[in-house]
């Protein structure tokens, strides 16, 4: 406290007292002040001296006697006291000057002082003390100190008191003290020992006001709490290291995060990258280096702002796996960046690291279900297609890019709308196809129907919404080629039709010659006595017995048809035929039918013995229907239509009705009743046809322009 | 006495199946009149003759097999049925059983009756009687 200190104000005031010396009217000196009492004395003698002499020039009549003498000896007296009486006045009002410059200095004090009693009555004190107390000066005089002392704060203000009587040392104390006002306030208070005139001892005390102080060390008590708070009780692991690699902090949080307590930690600073995983050791030792890189022209004075643009400052991130003092693995998110203190100045690096395992095992389940989902999508037979809200593709498998036909640079494009194009110019209903899509966007329904295409394919589609967290953000819809089973199914639904008929057919067939056979059984009894008539009776069911015979063994025959039990082989189109051919050379040269066979070279395929069985009856039904023409050709090839070979078997015989066309590969239609056989060998020409795969037409122009056979065989190669 | 057993009329057989002809013309040999049956094996050849014949020598009845060669029964019918000629004249549809699907077809088409080629081709005389008295014409409802 400046008070102990000599100022520079009471200098000056000393400069004052001297120019006060020198006042105008005082008695002017032409030498140096005497520095002695004596010296004093004997220097006013000298001047008294010179007085008398002055006088005695004025009076020079006068004798020098004794009584002169006495004389002179007294005036010289009595003008030494005089000039004595002189210099006193002049110091007393010297001494008045200083001693109201010293009051003046120490009523104006900054600091409170105050002189109290051994009983702890004030008897003096300055104006900073009356302020400090909120008391007019002349109040405190004979006030009680302690009265102004806040009751809970007058002990430390006894037992100061009594330190400083038993030991006569300063003391000081801080302490509140109350204002007039009831306002209480701190104040360091400095006192000591004074022996004045008095024998009792005097406390001479100081007071300073600390309030400000005071609030300022609570103020910076509560930050440093604030902070403290703050940094220990982050949820993730935060530490600091300084610029020469110590660890000044690290949150209480690293234990749990780590298993290792703070204390662990800060008495090892190699802990944290003993307890990186193996695994990502090197690539962890390798982020530090680069950060100590980073930092190094800072660690070697650089400041921050000398570098404002430099990107070294920013934040590096890294994720890496620990192993935890329990051994088990956690991931960890890892975030450092250099500070900085107010001043620019490099202050080491904070790093905060995150437990972050339980997202990446999220995220790996996702990532495991995403791949699983993949493989699904990828895996099914079905087209797939997601779109979201908006109806914008999210995905689509292969095998949807496959069904729709779509090219992958059409695919990369990305457009929702060239996409949608592309899909509904295939279809026979686009506006159906459209329709159904807008319709289900606002939709939670589940949707199955089929769409049919320009080429004949048939998909059934379906969708269902999807939904997450009960809010729909898309729609996925799958398609599924049905063609060959919706053929299958037609195909199913024709051979049904063809077995009832075939049923209806066989029993109808098989009646017939029952019937006569029984009512002629019953004619018979009657015509007992007619042999003419049990003659024919018998006739007419020997008729109906071989009828029934030839019909059985046809539909044996027609039965056979369907298996092929021999491995099909690959066979010239002309061996078929003139191995057909001999079977019926019979027919052939009795009606002189010229067989031509063409030389393209054709290879069948297929089970040889049913191949020649086709041809045989082809051509044996050629024949039949050859009817009057006087130069009866057969004319048997094959020629390219369309991507197939279609063999064929032209005559120019009869020719069909076309009201028969549909009949002609019926079972036992016969359409002319006067043509030898059963009716049945048209229908085994189509069931081995079908059984290879193959389709059958028959094509006239009408009666007597003659009739064409036209049919495709599987597997049939132009060599 | 009904005018069958009365009057002779003419009656149209089509039937390719020669013994079930033989059996028809045995039934209405049972009647005292003299019915003058025609016989024709196809169902063109019975196109033919009824198309083809002038409105005086059109039968009185006629005995109709459903499965014929060239143009079968149905047809046939159809064709009868179409024409504002010959649709008056009955038609009995012979089968061999009573459940089958052309003989459904064949009420559709305004087949008189039908008689089944049963064993004894009983009930002969009845059949004729019913079916040769137009008022009687038995018609499925679908028909209506």
């Amino acid at each position: 406290m400046k008070h102990n200190q000599p100022s520079g104000d009471e200098e000056a005031s000393l400069v004052a007292v001297d120019r006060a010396r020198q006042a105008p009217g005082t008695i002017s000196r032409g030498e140096e002040r005497p520095v002695s009492k004596s010296g004093v004395a004997s220097g006013i003698r000298q001047r008294a001296e010179e007085v008398i002499a002055k006088l005695a020039l004025a009076n020079a009549a006068r004798p020098p006697d004794d009584t002169a003498a006495t004389l002179h000896e007294l005036l010289v007296h009595q003008i030494e006291l005089e000039m004595q009486n002189e210099e006193l006045r002049q110091a007393q009002a010297a001494l008045a000057a200083s001693r109201a410059r010293y009051f003046n200095l120490f009523d104006m004090a900054p600091v409170g002082y105050v002189t109290v009693s051994e009983p702890g009555l004030i008897l003096e004190s300055n104006l900073a003390a009356a302020t400090l107390l909120g008391q007019p000066r002349g109040k405190l005089v004979n006030h009680r100190i302690v009265h102004s002392i806040l009751s809970a704060d007058q002990d430390v203000f006894y037992l100061m008191r009594k330190a400083l009587l038993e030991t006569g040392d300063p003391q000081s104390c801080e302490l509140r003290m109350v204002r007039a006002d009831g306002a209480a306030g701190w104040v360091r208070m400095h006192a000591s020992l004074a022996h004045d005139e008095s024998p009792a001892p005097v406390f001479r005390i100081s007071l300073s006001d600390i309030s400000e102080n005071r609030r300022m060390d609570q103020d910076l008590r509560q930050s440093e709490e604030k902070f403290r708070t703050v940094a220990d009780y982050t949820f993730d692991w935060e530490y600091w290291w300084g610029d020469d690699g110590s660890l000044l902090y690290i949150s209480p949080s690293c234990e749990r995060i780590s298993g290792y307590t703070r204390d662990e930690f800060l008495a090892n600073p190699h802990l944290l990258k003993s307890i990186v995983h193996p695994e990502d050791v090197d690539f962890f030792s390798a982020h530090l280096d680069a950060v100590l890189q980073q930092d190094s022209p800072f660690r070697l004075g650089a400041r921050l702002d000398s570098h404002p643009t430099c990107p070294m400052h920013g934040i590096n991130e890294l994720d890496f796996r620990i192993i935890k003092k329990d051994g088990s693995v956690v991931y960890i998110e890892h975030g450092c960046q250099p500070v900085f203190d107010a001043g620019g100045a490099y202050r080491g690096r904070r790093v905060s690291n995150r437990d972050v395992t339980s997202r990446k095992r999220a995220e790996w389940r996702v990532l495991e279900n995403e791949a699983r989902l993949q493989a699904t999508l990828e895996s099914t037979a079905d087209g797939i297609l997601a779109v979201d809200a908006t109806g914008r593709v999210t995905h689509a498998n292969r095998r949807f890019s496959e069904l729709w036909r779509i090219p992958p640079s059409l695919m990369e494009q990305g457009s929702d709308k060239n996409l949608l194009d592309h899909v509904t110019a295939q279809l026979t209903d686009p506006e159906l196809f459209l329709g159904k899509v807008r319709e289900l966007y606002d939709s939670d329904e589940h949707s199955l129907d089929t769409l049919t295409f320009k080429d004949g394919r048939i998909f059934e589609r379906f969708s269902l919404p999807m939904i997450l967290d009960g809010t729909r953000n898309g729609r996925v819809w799958s398609f599924r080629d049905i063609t060959a089973q919706m053929y299958a199914k037609e195909e199913l639904r024709k051979k049904n039709a063809e077995l009832e008929e075939f049923t209806n057919t066989v029993s109808h067939d098989l009646k017939s010659p029952l019937v006569t056979i029984k009512t002629f059984l019953g004619y018979l009894e009657k015509d007992l006595d007619d042999p003419v008539a049990i003659a024919k009776d018998l006739g007419y069911i020997h008729g109906a017995a071989d009828k029934m015979e030839s019909l059985l063994n046809e539909l044996l025959a027609l039965a056979r048809v369907g298996h092929m039990p021999n491995s099909p082989v690959e066979v010239p189109l002309q061996d078929v035929v003139r191995e057909a051919q001999l079977l019926v050379a019979g027919q052939i040269a009795e009606r002189g039918v010229r067989v031509e066979i063409t030389s393209e070279p054709v290879v069948l395929c297929g089970d040889r013995p049913r191949l020649v069985e086709l041809f045989q009856n082809l051509i044996d039904n050629a024949v039949k229907f050859l009817g009057d023409q006087p130069v009866p050709r057969i004319e048997i090839g094959a020629e390219q239509e369309a991507g197939e070979i279609v063999l064929f078997v032209r005559d120019n015989g009869k020719g069909i009705d076309p009201r028969h066309r549909s009949k002609l590969f019926g079972l036992f239609e016969k359409l002319d009743p006067h043509t030898p056989g059963s009716g049945i060998g048209l229908a085994m020409v189509r069931r081995i046809v079908e059984a290879h795969d193959g389709k059958i037409q028959a094509q006239s122009d009408g009666l007597g322009k003659g009739s064409t056979f036209r049919f495709t065989l599987a597997k049939t190669e132009w060599k | 006495m009904p005018p069958l057993n009365r009057e002779p009329i003419t009656i149209l057989l089509v039937e390719d199946e020669p013994a079930h002809a033989e059996i028809v013309r045995r039934n209405l040999a049972v009647f005292p009149a003299a019915h003058r049956i025609v016989h024709v094996e196809d169902g063109q050849m019975a196109l033919d003759y009824l198309f083809g014949a002038n409105p005086g020598s059109l039968p009185d009845l006629i005995l109709l097999d459903l499965r014929l060669p060239k143009v079968d029964g149905l047809e046939v019918l159809r064709q009868i049925q179409a024409c504002e000629t010959l649709k008056n004249i009955p038609t009995v549809v012979l089968t061999t059983s009573a459940t089958d699907a052309d003989l459904a077809a064949a009420f559709r088409l305004g087949a008189a009756s039908y008689q089944l080629k049963s064993v004894s081709f009983q009930g002969y005389t009845e059949l004729l009687e019913t079916s040769f008295q137009p008022e009687n014409r038995r018609r499925p409802p679908s028909h209506e």
